[in-house]
């Protein structure tokens, strides 16, 4: 596919990239996040919108690596010390996700609740 | 440029590129070069049925337990590094001979993932497979798992609700 030759072609094809590569950057910033420190999740509770896909950030604020899991989202990850990734999740129906640590049982749960 | 020549200059520029790269390299490799061939304790192993227990230690123990069968290609790097790192993830995500440390919720959660590893035909590994056919599940084998799965799950006290996959 070849650029087109006319000064408002590129702009337009260059407006198209700004804005595809820019979109994830927007829906990112205003991801949720979960921090895990001092053993424990925080919020303990997440509130979601139901029905929409949305990505999730958690950030590992610990001094060991952590698993973000959670089975009713089907999600697991390791986390490393200080690393925050970023766990896409489709749209959820209304109701509660629990999700835990994986590596340190006795870390207490937390709960994603879309509603 | 000659072929020899291509393959030779390729080859110089991996070694180089190692070389720069060994002191990111180093420390987890020395890592999972530690791992190689160490079994730590049993200190205390999953109780099943001698049916499912076969099963398991057939398919599932080279990974998820303190009994791993080293073979002689572990000692072979970088296939080593490879094996060590499957077995150390393999380990921390259960364990079969740590299993009475799991305390019931805990123990609920993996039994949970194991089904559904078995039910998604993860588990074991494509790979795994390859080198180790005996290891293949088959379907009677799945069968005899999600039976037993299915009983421990009842058995254990019914912990918070989550909701299923979405």
């Amino acid at each position: 596919m070849s650029l087109p030759h006319s000064t408002v072609g590129k702009l337009a094809v260059a407006t198209v990239l700004i804005l595809l590569l820019a979109a994830p950057a927007r829906s990112e910033d205003h991801a949720p996040e979960i921090r895990f420190e001092n053993h424990q999740f925080t919020p303990q509770t997440l509130t979601v919108p139901a029905g929409q896909a949305f990505s999730l950030k958690v950030t590992n604020a610990s001094a060991d690596p952590i698993e973000f899991e959670s089975f009713a989202l089907h999600r697991e990850k390791v986390v490393e010390p200080g690393q925050t990734i970023t766990v896409p999740l489709p749209s959820l129906k209304p109701g509660a996700y629990d999700f835990y640590d994986d590596f340190h049982q006795e870390v207490s749960e937390g709960r994603i609740v879309a509603q | 440029m000659l072929r020899w020549e291509k393959f030779l200059l390729v080859s110089f520029l991996g070694v180089v590129g190692l070389l720069v790269l060994a002191p990111w390299l180093s420390p987890p490799l020395a890592h999972l070069a530690s791992l190689r061939g160490s079994n730590p304790p049993v200190t205390g192993n999953i109780t099943a049925p001698p049916d499912v227990a076969a099963v398991l230690r057939r398919s599932c123990y080279d990974c998820h337990s303190n009994e791993t069968r080293w073979p002689w290609y572990s000692s072979v790097a970088p296939i080593s590094w490879m094996i060590a790192h499957d077995v150390e993830r393999g380990r921390q995500e259960v364990n079969f001979s740590e299993w009475t440390a799991y305390v019931p919720v805990t123990r609920k959660r993996k039994l949970q993932w194991i089904e559904r590893a078995l039910h998604e035909h993860v588990m074991p590994p494509g790979l795994y497979r390859l080198l180790h056919p005996d290891a293949r599940l088959t379907e009677q084998d799945i069968s005899r798992l999600e039976h037993w799965l299915q009983a421990q799950l009842a058995e254990l006290p019914h912990t918070s609700p989550h909701q299923e996959s979405p």
